[in-house]
């Protein structure tokens, strides 16, 4: 699965790279958008926020929900899931108008991280239950701080969670073109709802370019975020 | 109970209470869109969106049960075979395209196909459809199921095995009961979004029925308010059918706990 | 970080002009912030920004800021087309009479003042740009094209598979329907049609269905998604509002050179577009300045050019002088692009285009 899509991939990057000499291809639609700066600073901003929440919070609900069980507990984590994405978008829509916050980037950072965290959540109490009960006990035992646990033991246990969260985390954020568009009010431009329009381009060429973009985006951010982890977890490692 | 427990109560609770909140605020919308529509929509034009919800669940049904069953399939192949690990590593990988690319591969697909083979029938925009949420959604039933799996007993197997039961009295007796309440919240979770979910439809699919996902936008973004109005009453329906859903499938798993013990309830 | 949350990227001191307008065409984008932007930075300081979003979108987004009394919105200028203008006058979402305001009023084509799809104007909303209902054909591939709709009705039937249109959801699929109506109903239609005069057209696409694309069981979402299968060589016929839409792809080669456009029987459905300003914009005045720059001589012939975006003009021929008019033909002149010439016609009734879509699937689509 993973050689397929490397290699339609490659495959993608050659016929870019002869539209791209052939002229058939060029960037300039995107590069002259004069909201691109912005759109740029916008999306690097939004993802950073959004991922440092939903490692936060994802640890501490999932942890928590790993050593508590509830049922009140397991729909309210879920509702967020269950309910249309586009019901919650119209009803907060109206309530930022209330709160006289409309158009304002708190109110995206709140869609964005409604749809991401209960996967978070999700995914770290899974890892958690299927980590032994009994580490923190051993650390303690061991006269281990509470940073022990958490940077020596817990944090190369989760690394491949972590890198599933961040991952998963970015491609949801990245793919919201509705709910960025209508919560932001058109004033939050992202990378999303700028190439978005284009992929309905009646210029084929103009689609191509808007998707390998986007791919090019999301790729080059997991390896760069994988590359992260790894490195972290061989400075960690290294310290014990 | 801790501070960091009570914390992780708090952001279980705010999450869910958000979204009922704008939910409760959609309805106040409509009460507010009642004073504002003259002539209140007659019965008659909920006929068109209703016939697009039916239409549309019974997609998403297929579409989950499908990507439920390979799912199940694969995890249960990979992980007989005992090197699961680097393949489910491998398969995860298109759990992280936007849907919207996914959805213009099956279209760019598609048409290359229709062409190769001269021939096309109404029902292969419901299959495009389909083809497109089962890439998408079935590595999302694997990473799910994957734990459950490998902290599942295999010895009480090879027992039903050792008396002789069937390969499907295997799975059931040892598998199904670990994995149903499982399976039951994933059909929750693929069900209540292809339902309503906008990229995919918005690209690809037939004219003749076209989907819930673009008749959403199109009714809630209307310049005729009643139509937004019939909109809001469905999505109101809607919800309130999830929402109990999900209740009475916690209620019936934990149920289930109880009568295994401890259970080995995970994810 | 608070400094970008309280901030949200908005300076003190000069606002800027918020536009909101439809962002799919990567021709008027690149008009209105490589052309005009620069223009009324330079003759009138103020900045303006184009903010991409559906019409519909926006005018939901009104609805809502009026229903909470929302003073201050973030709108400032908004394109706008029939059937939302209807929305929009019926709910008071507009900023009253623009027209009055105007220098010079007389410069328009006085009809476009008059109704918009028979919703009766008041000068709520000052016309921009003018478009008809055109067909673009492949004169490689249809040697010779069916003009009328007996000829193209032969054609079609002689071709299986190389003719379609989008779903009557999109604009332009619902345009060609009307656009069909007139063609059947010649002489006959003053206002919106009659429930005969709709049947006839959906009668004869039941007729020509099964030699449509993919047998008419199935029709493209979008015009963008017609102008790929034309672009590609799968059909040899497109469509669209705007006469002149095929020149621009034409120069950067999108569609073929052999491109020629044409007006079925010689009936055009025209419709004009306009531009207006929200009850609730914070700028009113610098807004209508943009209206002002964007409907003045020097905008509305740049807008012309074919290879900018090649929009029709609104201003009145007999008000320009006679350099300016020389200069629009110049401009106008397409050489031998138009097959034929057409008369323009009036377009439908906003309930009446939603009636059409609704039926078109009832009568045509589902047997």
């Amino acid at each position: 699965m993973k050689q397929f899509l490397l290699y339609s991939y490659i495959a993608m990057l050659f016929y870019s790279t002869y539209l791209f000499v052939t002229k058939k291809m060029d960037f300039s639609f995107i590069l002259e958008d004069p909201s691109f700066g912005t759109a740029i600073y916008y999306t690097v901003f939004i993802t950073i926020i959004i991922i440092t929440l939903n490692i936060l919070l994802g640890v501490i609900t999932g942890w928590h929900l790993a050593k508590q069980e509830g049922l009140w507990l397991d729909v309210f984590v879920l509702l967020p899931l269950v309910i249309p994405v586009i019901a919650v978008m119209g009803g907060l829509q109206l309530g930022l108008l209330w709160m006289d916050i409309p158009d304002h980037i708190l109110g995206v950072l709140l869609i964005h991280l409604l749809v991401t965290l209960p996967f978070s959540i999700q995914i770290f109490r899974s890892r958690f239950v299927e980590l032994e009960e009994e580490i923190p006990s051993i650390v303690r035992l061991f006269k281990g701080s509470n940073i022990t646990l958490w940077v020596f033991i817990y944090f190369p246990l989760l690394s491949g969670s972590l890198f599933a969260v961040i991952l998963l985390t970015t491609v949801i954020s990245l793919s919201q073109y509705a709910i960025t568009a209508y919560i932001g009010g058109g004033l939050i431009p992202t990378i999303t709802t700028l190439l978005f329009p284009y992929l309905q381009s009646s210029n084929f060429y103009i689609v191509h370019t808007a998707v390998f973009l986007l791919i090019t985006i999301i790729g080059a951010f997991a390896v760069l975020v994988k590359a992260i982890i790894l490195i972290l977890k061989k400075v960690v490692t290294s310290l014990l | 109970m801790s501070y960091a427990h009570k914390l992780g109560r708090g952001i279980v609770f705010s999450i869910g209470a958000i979204s009922l909140f704008a939910v409760v605020l959609l309805l106040i919308d409509m009460i507010r869109l009642m004073e504002l529509i003259k002539p209140m929509p007659s019965g008659q034009s909920y006929i068109e969106p209703l016939s697009r919800l039916i239409w549309s669940a019974l997609l998403a049904v297929v579409a989950t049960v499908f990507s439920i069953i390979s799912g199940i399939w694969i995890v249960r192949g990979f992980y007989l075979q005992r090197s699961f690990k680097r393949t489910i590593d491998r398969l995860s990988i298109a759990f992280y395209f936007p849907h919207l690319i996914v959805a213009l591969y099956v279209l760019a697909v598609a048409n290359f196909l229709y062409q190769l083979i001269d021939f096309y029938h109404p029902l292969f925009g419901f299959l495009e459809i389909l083809l497109a949420y089962w890439v998408k959604e079935v590595p999302f039933v694997v990473f799910y199921l994957t734990v459950t799996y490998t902290s599942l007993d295999l010895q009480s197997r090879r027992l039903i095995q050792g008396f002789g039961g069937s390969k499907w009295q295997q799975f059931y007796h040892v598998e199904w009961v670990a994995i149903q309440g499982q399976v039951a919240e994933i059909f929750l979770i693929l069900f209540a979004f292809i339902l309503t979910a906008y990229e995919i439809p918005a690209l690809i699919g037939s004219s003749v029925y076209p989907l819930l996902g673009p008749t959403i936008i199109e009714y809630y973004y209307s310049i005729d308010l009643s139509e937004r109005f019939i909109m809001d009453v469905i999505l109101l329906a809607v919800t309130s059918m999830f929402v109990l859903l999900t209740i009475s499938l916690f209620a019936w798993t934990s149920r289930l706990r109880h009568l295994n013990g401890k259970g080995s309830r995970t994810i | 970080m608070l400094l970008v949350l309280t901030g949200c990227g908005k300076e003190s001191g000069r606002e800027a002009v918020h536009m909101y307008m439809w962002g799919g065409d990567e021709n008027i984008n690149k008009y209105i912030d490589q052309t005009v932007a620069p223009y009324v930075l330079k003759e009138y300081d103020i900045e303006l920004k184009r903010v991409p979003m559906e019409t519909n979108d926006l005018m939901s987004k009104l609805q809502n800021e009026k229903s909470v009394g929302r003073k201050k919105g973030s709108i400032d200028l908004i394109w706008i087309n029939g059937a939302a203008f209807k929305q929009g006058k019926e709910n008071d979402l507009f900023s009253g009479d623009l027209v009055s305001k105007l220098d010079n009023a007389q410069r328009f084509e006085q009809v476009l003042l008059e109704t918009d799809s028979g919703e009766s104007i008041d000068g709520l909303e000052i016309p921009w740009g003018k478009t008809s209902f055109a067909f673009q054909v492949n004169l490689n591939t249809v040697q010779q094209p069916p003009l009328d709709i007996d000829n193209l009705t032969e054609w079609i039937e002689n071709n299986p598979g190389r003719f379609t249109y989008p779903d009557a959801a999109d604009f332009t699929g619902n345009g060609f329907i009307r656009e069909l109506i007139y063609a059947l109903n010649p002489n006959q239609l003053n206002g919106d049609p009659t429930v005969e005069q709709r049947l006839k057209a959906y009668a004869y696409l039941k007729k020509v269905k099964s030699f449509l694309w993919r047998e008419g069981k199935d029709y493209p979402k979008t015009l963008q998604q017609l102008d790929q299968m034309y672009a590609s060589g799968d059909i040899d016929f497109t469509m669209g509002f705007n006469e002149r839409r095929a020149l621009p792809f034409i120069e950067n080669g999108t569609f073929h050179e052999s491109t020629r456009t044409f007006a079925l029987n010689g009936q055009a459905i025209t419709n004009a577009h306009y531009l207006t300003i929200p009850f609730n914009s914070p700028n009113k005045d610098r807004a209508l300045t943009v209206i002002e720059a964007l409907t003045n001589y020097p905008m509305q012939s740049e807008k012309l050019k074919s290879d900018v975006w090649g929009d029709g003009t609104v201003l009145a021929l007999d008000q320009l002088t006679e350099q300016q008019q020389q200069e629009l033909t110049t401009i106008t002149s397409t050489g031998d692009h138009y097959l034929n010439e057409w008369e323009n016609q009036r377009d439908f009734s906003a309930e009446m285009i939603q009636l059409i879509e609704k039926e078109w699937r009832d009568y045509v689509v589902r047997p």
